[in-house]
């Protein structure tokens, strides 16, 4: 059988040394080069042709986001997996976006990294389960506060109110604004959260965007400030 | 009496005494320069004063008495033809004139009378003008002196203001390099923690790993090697978590947006409070600039964290926006609220959550932006943070 040929890109001595023996230890796995930065991961991939890269995420000379996007851009056919320590979906959609295939956290560096590049020369994707499950419940919750609301009609007055707190205002300013007092905002916003079924300021904001109230408030003024 | 006539004296004295105003005690001199010596020498109620006289005629008679007897009231005696000199003596300060022989006993007496008041009346006029204008001029003198006090003191005064501003601008701008080198300093470390020993620690896992592989090793071993490598987990989950609590490195490559998605996320996760975020106006793809996303994280940080403590909230708000103008962090919840004073609702916080109040205000300050707290008791809590976006700002971006 053909092995898959790997290639390791990180800057860390010792730990391009643990990866090559716990990848020494597969059979169907051969270590065929290692590189210190982004930079020499190019160069050695242009070279070498590794089926996988083995690519760390802060690396001197041209990041692992960097180089992931360069790489898969020149050369398709070679996968990457990012090997990382950042716990954080966020760095997911972008390596997704830049073409990698897996996304391993070093914690869970031994049986997560060898079964990753494995699916990686599948064409499949790996994901730390962590992580994916983030990304999962964003999905899901994310959008989904467009909840719908009732369609109670609102005062214009009620309107305004809701206008000048979803821009931003505190309610002694939408007050002043309307000449009215602190006390009667409160009164209002009560009432129009109750209207509409909203449970916060975030809802109302969005409730607001959605229904373009928000468009013209962007001038120059001494309330749109 | 000066007047060089006996007969004309005799005359005017006769008819003075027997006019019966007063008894008159007379003195009679014949010339001007006697009468100037004793007038000097003694003390008279009035002279009369005769124009013809042996050494000085006319207005140099009247003239001279004024000048060399100034305060003694003068009445002049004039002859028939000389009534203009007589006016002209009154111009030149001498109390009245007779004319010789027209005038009655009883007339002439009053003349002398209100001769000797109104001279009496002048002076003490004249003594109250000089009083008034020396008060006066010392008033004077003390107002310019007192002015110029003041000007010395307003002087004193501005450059203390001045000097005070200079001194809070240099305060301010040694906070904020503080504050900078602060924020330098949780981030090299968060790095430092991050990369190096982070990966020294998976080195050290793999290791563990490979080399339990090499076995079978006896029981004591193997079980000695798995709980090495539990620690080596445990280190490093610790250690990361280290690292994103001093500075998460999500806020300087990402910015400010996923950063605090991804602390609101961890953060509603440990309140068991859900949060709504929301944020606009692009700030993806047009960075903040960095003193700007520190100040409002820090500042969405320590909200949270009060909430969290004391506000016992259901739900809360943390909104972003960037607008023309100014960017806006808002962090909102439904929870106790506090007073005025900043103490929290039910369960008053001494000094801790105002302690918080105080310092995202000193960093929004920083910033150059303002800080709003919103809060009752019993309606939750709103903190607006905004920072002004000049041409400068988005520059620096």
């Amino acid at each position: 059988m053909k092995k898959l040929r790997i290639l390791l890109a990180d800057d860390h001595k010792m730990l391009r040394e643990g990866l090559r023996n716990l990848l020494a230890g597969q059979p169907d796995m051969t270590v065929v080069g290692e590189a210190a930065s982004g930079k020499e991961a190019l160069e050695k991939a242009a070279e070498l042709k590794p089926d996988v890269v083995v690519m760390d995420l802060s690396m001197p000379e041209m990041n692992g986001l960097q180089a992931t996007a360069l790489l898969r851009d020149k050369h398709p056919a070679i996968k990457v997996v990012v090997l990382t320590g950042h716990e954080d979906e966020s760095y997911l959609t972008q390596l997704c976006k830049a073409g990698a295939s897996g996304y391993v956290l070093k914690r869970s560096a031994g049986d997560e990294l060898v079964q990753a590049i494995r699916m990686a020369a599948r064409d499949q994707v790996y994901l730390a389960p962590t992580l994916a499950c983030k990304a999962l419940a964003r999905l899901v919750t994310g959008p989904s506060a467009n909840r719908e609301t009732t369609n109670a009609s609102l005062s214009d007055r009620e309107k305004e109110v809701l206008r000048l707190i979803a821009w931003g205002h505190s309610s002694k300013e939408a007050a002043d604004a309307l000449n009215v007092s602190a006390k009667t905002v409160a009164t209002y916003r009560v009432r129009i959260v109750e209207k509409l079924g909203l449970r916060s300021r975030a809802e109302l904001v969005k409730y607001a965007l959605r229904e373009g109230w928000l468009n013209d408030f962007d001038a120059p003024g001494p309330l749109a400030r | 009496m000066v007047e060089d006539s006996p007969s004309d004296a005799a005359l005017l004295e006769e008819s003075l005494q027997q006019a019966g105003l007063g008894q008159f005690e007379f003195t009679r001199v014949e010339t001007l320069a006697e009468a100037m010596t004793r007038a000097r020498l003694e003390s008279f109620d009035v002279a009369l004063l005769d124009l013809t006289l042996p050494d000085s005629s006319g207005r140099e008679t009247f003239l001279r008495a004024r000048a060399e007897a100034p305060s003694l009231p003068i009445v002049v005696m004039t002859g028939v033809a000389d009534e203009a000199l007589g006016l002209e003596a009154v111009r030149h300060g001498i109390q009245d004139y007779l004319i010789k022989g027209q005038t009655q006993g009883p007339q002439t007496a009053r003349a002398i009378r209100y001769a000797i008041e109104r001279k009496q009346g002048e002076e003490a006029l004249k003594k109250a003008e000089a009083a008034l204008q020396q008060e006066s001029a010392a008033l004077e003198e003390k107002v310019v002196k007192r002015t110029s006090e003041l000007s010395a003191l307003n002087q004193m005064l501005q450059a203390e203001m001045l000097q005070r501003q200079r001194a809070e601008e240099a305060h301010q701008w040694v906070r904020r390099r503080l504050s900078e080198a602060q924020e330098t300093e949780r981030g090299r470390i968060s790095r430092e923690l991050h990369d190096r020993l982070g990966q020294d620690l998976t080195a050290l896992k793999l290791g563990l790993q490979n080399t339990r592989r090499q076995g079978p090793f006896p029981q004591a071993v193997g079980e000695q090697l798995a709980k090495l490598e539990k620690l080596a987990d445990g280190l490093m989950r610790d250690i990361h978590r280290l690292a994103w609590e001093l500075r998460p490195s999500v806020l300087d490559d990402m910015g400010l947006d996923l950063a605090l998605r991804r602390y609101t996320d961890e953060w509603s996760e440990n309140a068991g409070v859900p949060v709504d975020l929301h944020t606009g106006g692009d700030l993806d793809a047009r960075r903040l600039p960095k003193e700007f996303e520190t100040t409002l994280y820090r500042v969405a940080q320590e909200a949270l964290t009060n909430v969290a403590r004391h506000a016992q909230a259901k739900r809360v708000s943390v909104l972003l926006e960037r607008r023309t103008a100014h960017v806006s962090l808002i962090v909102e919840d439904d929870g106790l609220g506090f007073t005025a004073q900043g103490t929290a609702g039910a369960p008053a916080p001494a000094g801790q959550g105002r302690l918080g109040l105080l310092g995202m205000e000193e960093r929004v300050k920083l910033a150059g932006g303002t800080l709003t707290i919103e809060s009752a008791p019993g309606s939750g809590a709103t903190v607006i943070a905004r920072l002004p976006l000049n041409a400068e700002a988005a520059n620096r971006a």
